[in-house]
């Protein structure tokens, strides 16, 4: 859904969000750690995963992107992770093209980083339900963005193949919904068993 | 320890599923210099009213077309030679499909077919070559599809080789990691 091919967009945007996408991802390379190594590998696993399969849904199919829940757990480092995960599926399913890796990475990686950032000071342990529904709100919105990325970078390179807004509606606000549910589920669980695991209470772990 | 099992029979029965690519494809086949064929993503659904552009393989844009229901098309070239079809889906998705509607010989121009009515020996033969090759595209047609559709499948074994690389590339860096800062020995 995200998946933009070889060849549609043209050279200043896809050569503008390469850069950024590069920027994010060695952001991500610098602050991965030794101890974070195996929790990178385990979400670039469930992202490649998750966004491989997709379930027919109406008159299309969605597959889920889980940027938001990505974001929560790793921080900048989603970015190295969805990058693995993208690359992957590039050369093995032909999703995406390899030239557009970049931009790719940019419109899946960036908006559940940027929002889990801002939701991450109110996600605590203590109050689970507060803690699914932002959770649950970012992942929607971190689809929603993505969306808006993707045809805002097709409009820009090429005006005759602008995305129809409604269409573009009507196909990403169920996936939002399922991206929500599917977050907030995650957030609660991982708050009962390893709230670490998202940043909820780094000063009870390891961190002073 | 039985709740973990859970989860990963949990996960395993996730994948069992019929796993579906998502991907948008042009589905085109050539009889007598038209191209009929559809849109279709793999996993279901057909676009409606998406856009196809139709150019040569040089860039130059010959015509633009739309879907109709069912994500149907047809098109008639002014002349036979290669062409490059790019669909649209209106959504973010694209799709190329690269096809020749020279291949066939002698009839493939429906300006010949028109005046073939007059019992001429040439013109009978041509229509016997026509004839021939519409009832092959028709044979294969259901061939050609099931290809397509079995092309785009996410298989399981390419997902189980992709979390291979995935842990093989963790274990990559961990190990730069450890020859770096000496730790380990």
């Amino acid at each position: 859904m995200a998946h933009i091919p070889d060849g549609v967009l043209s050279l200043p945007v896809l050569a503008a969000a390469t850069l950024a996408g590069a920027g994010g991802l060695a952001l991500g390379v610098r602050q991965l750690g030794d101890r974070d190594i195996p929790r990178t590998a385990l979400l670039a696993a469930v992202f490649f995963i998750a966004s491989s399969l997709a379930v027919p849904l109406g008159p299309t199919s969605v597959h889920l992107l889980l940027g938001g829940l990505i974001g929560l757990m790793l921080g900048w480092k989603a970015f190295p992770a969805i990058f693995v995960g993208l690359l992957l599926q590039a050369l093995l399913f032909g999703f995406g093209g390899l030239t557009v890796l970049g931009v790719d990475l940019l419109n899946m990686a960036l908006p559940g980083v940027l929002l889990a950032m801002a939701v991450r000071p109110f996600v605590r342990a203590g109050r689970p339900a507060q803690a699914a529904a932002l959770a649950g709100g970012a992942g929607a919105l971190s689809v929603l963005i993505t969306a808006g990325l993707v045809g805002l970078e097709i409009a820009l390179s090429e005006p005759s193949f602008a995305p129809a807004i409604g269409v573009m509606a009507l196909a990403y606000l169920p996936l939002a919904g399922i991206e929500a549910l599917v977050t907030a589920f995650v957030t609660l669980y991982l708050l009962k068993v390893k709230p670490e695991m998202i940043g909820a209470s780094a000063f009870i772990g390891s961190s002073p | 320890m039985i709740r973990r099992l859970a989860s990963i029979l949990a996960a395993l029965a996730f994948l069992v599923l019929p796993a579906e690519a998502h991907r948008l494809k042009l589905f085109a086949q050539v009889t007598g210099g038209t191209i009929a064929g559809y849109a279709f993503y793999i996993g279901g659904g057909r676009p409606e009213g998406a856009d196809i552009l139709v150019a040569t393989p040089d860039g130059n844009e010959i015509g633009r077309l739309k879907t109709g229901t069912d994500g149907g098309f047809s098109f008639t070239p002014p002349q036979p030679g290669r062409y490059r079809l790019t669909l649209a889906a209106g959504d973010g998705h694209f799709a190329n499909l690269d096809i020749s509607t020279d291949g066939a010989p002698a009839v493939a121009s429906p300006t010949r077919a028109a005046p073939s009515a007059s019992a001429l020996p040439g013109d009978f033969d041509a229509r016997i070559a026509q004839a021939v090759d519409a009832a092959v595209a028709r044979q294969i047609r259901p061939l050609l599809e099931a290809y397509d559709a079995a092309e785009g499948r996410v298989r399981f074994n390419d997902l189980v080789g992709g979390l291979g690389w995935i842990a093989g590339l963790a274990g990559l860096w961990a190990w730069f990691r450890s020859r770096r800062s000496g730790h380990g020995n």
